[in-house]
């Protein structure tokens, strides 16, 4: 019982880590390139 | 430098004197904070133990009150501006604005102290006074400069009314954790001695100090446009 | 299908992001594979060891990020040069921080629950960090306070180093608030090798994966100033426009 209760525990925090991190990098990824429309490429230094 | 603290200092309590901001206002909304926390604890015994702490928290809040006010004056006519474009020295204008900041609070904190014995039926210990002294002075000072630090940062921008009590608090935690242990010893709370209280005191010193030389030295670049 | 590969956007993706990012990717996915799966139980945590392998790495890479964003500001303030992408890296530095000591503190209240049977104590280390947490917060609100790239750059270069004061001071009174200390998370020497290797490869690829993040942040916001600047350009070339018929 204890140890479904765990493992419950321990899937839970798998998917908030796993889950806040793929959500700010899908809005990190589309303030780029929301931003980028905005900027010709070759004003970009790292292009 | 000095003269500008003194000048600056100086008009804060003036303006004070003449509009009555704090006295008719901020006081009696401490006042009214110590009242409530008497609502939600219900309990004279609860009231008693904790009476330290309350008196601190309700410190920090009418600070954060305080600061909005004081630099609301600053901001009104880009005074802060006018003041650094006629060359007045940054650290001046930061420890002119603490003192005034500190001279406010610490009356403050005398009347929610003396709340606290009244309202909280709590006893200053005999041998605790002078520890209870020396809070009150090293307290003070670290909330004035903190506050006038974080405040001079805010200060015209949008928001700064809602941002404020999210930047200073934080940094604030460590005088309240410091002046309500050296408080509780002082009044004898859970039986606390006059000795556990001193080591707080010299962590509140130490907390002064730091920000203190710390916003005398970034306060140019804080305010600068 | 995954944003971390889409190749077509090269919004703020060079092709050295890109790489990194797969590798990123492989990373984290073997961690999570290793941490739920292959990894054995600990004799004492049991399952709940599994929690360590993205808690630790998560907490590592959120101190490394704002001690980032102390360096990158200090930088910014000390050098002549004022450059504005010290203060964007600091800037991404922290963001970044935040998101990891937010999910450092879920996981670690999650593993709190399971060994200590609560999701919080009033732990110097647990207290600083939700300190840390709430400070950077404020932060990155200080730089969406507005006004000139340089005024933002000054102001929260600033705040930054007033953060580095505050974090000591903090965390010693708190200890001195409340002297008990949890013991040792895992006790030294106890973990197995392959727990280890684990552990290892959590923090690799969070290493990775933060400087991927800062990366494409750091060019988020040079962009952002770009545009910034580049309306402002464009509201004055109106304005004199105007001015002449």
């Amino acid at each position: 019982m204890t140890a479904m209760l765990n493992a419950g525990y321990v899937i839970g925090s798998y998917a908030a880590t796993f889950g806040g991190i793929a959500l700010y990098t899908w809005h990190l990824l589309r303030r780029a390139r929301r931003a980028a429309e905005q900027v010709p490429p070759q004003d970009r230094p790292w292009t | 430098m000095w003269a500008i603290t003194r000048l600056l200092a100086g008009k804060d309590l003036r303006v004070e004197m003449r509009s009555r901001v704090i006295i008719n206002q901020v006081v009696p909304f401490a006042a009214l904070m110590m009242v409530m926390f008497a609502f939600a604890l219900d309990s004279d015994t609860v009231l008693a133990r904790v009476a330290p702490g309350l008196v601190w928290l309700a410190a920090m809040f009418s600070l954060l009150v305080i600061v909005q006010r004081s630099f609301a004056l600053e901001a009104a006519d880009g005074a802060l501006d006018a003041l650094r474009v006629a060359g007045a020295n940054a650290g001046g204008i930061f420890l002119g604005k603490a003192l005034a900041l500190a001279a406010q609070l610490a009356v403050l904190e005398v009347i929610l102290l003396g709340a606290a014995l009244v309202l909280y039926n709590s006893h200053i210990v005999g041998s605790g006074i002078a520890l209870l002294v020396g809070t009150y002075f090293t307290a003070t000072a670290g909330l004035a400069f903190v506050g006038t630090l974080y405040g001079g940062l805010a200060v015209g921008a949008k928001g700064r009314e809602t941002l404020l009590p999210l930047l200073m608090l934080p940094v604030v935690a460590p005088v309240l954790i410091g002046a309500t242990r050296a408080t509780e010893a002082a009044l004898g709370t859970n039986g606390a001695t006059a000795t556990d209280g001193w080591p707080w005191v010299g962590l509140l010193t130490l907390f002064a100090v730091v920000f203190g030389v710390g916003g005398t030295l970034s306060f140019g670049s804080l305010i600068d446009e | 299908m995954n944003p971390l590969i889409n190749m077509d956007t090269r919004a703020t993706s060079t092709r050295f992001t890109s790489a990194l990012g797969l590798a990123t990717l492989i990373g984290l996915g073997w961690l999570a594979v290793f941490g739920l799966f292959l990894s054995p139980n600990d004799r004492v945590q049991k399952t709940g060891v599994r929690i360590l392998y993205i808690h630790v790495p998560s907490a590592w890479l959120a101190y490394l990020a704002f001690v980032v964003t102390g360096l990158a500001s200090a930088g910014y303030l000390w050098k002549r040069t004022r450059s504005l992408t010290l203060d964007r890296i600091a800037g991404a530095s922290a963001e970044v921080g935040v998101l990891f000591m937010g999910i450092t503190l879920v996981s670690g209240s999650l593993w709190g629950k399971i060994s200590w049977g609560t999701y919080w104590t009033w732990d110097s280390r647990l207290t600083t960090t939700a300190f840390l947490f709430v400070t950077y917060i404020g932060y990155l609100a200080v730089r969406d306070l507005g006004g000139s790239h340089e005024q933002r750059a000054r102001r929260s270069g600033v705040l930054a180093l007033l953060a580095l004061v505050e974090v000591p001071l903090v965390h010693f009174s708190v200890r001195w608030w409340r002297p008990l200390h949890q013991q040792e998370s895992v006790a030294k020497g106890k973990l197995s090798d392959l727990m280890l290797f684990t552990l290892f490869v959590g923090l690799v690829s969070f290493t990775l994966l933060y400087v991927w993040l800062v990366m494409h942040r750091q060019r988020v916001a040079a962009l952002d100033d770009m545009v910034d600047d580049g309306g402002l350009d464009r509201a004055l070339a109106d304005r004199r426009s105007e001015g002449m018929p």
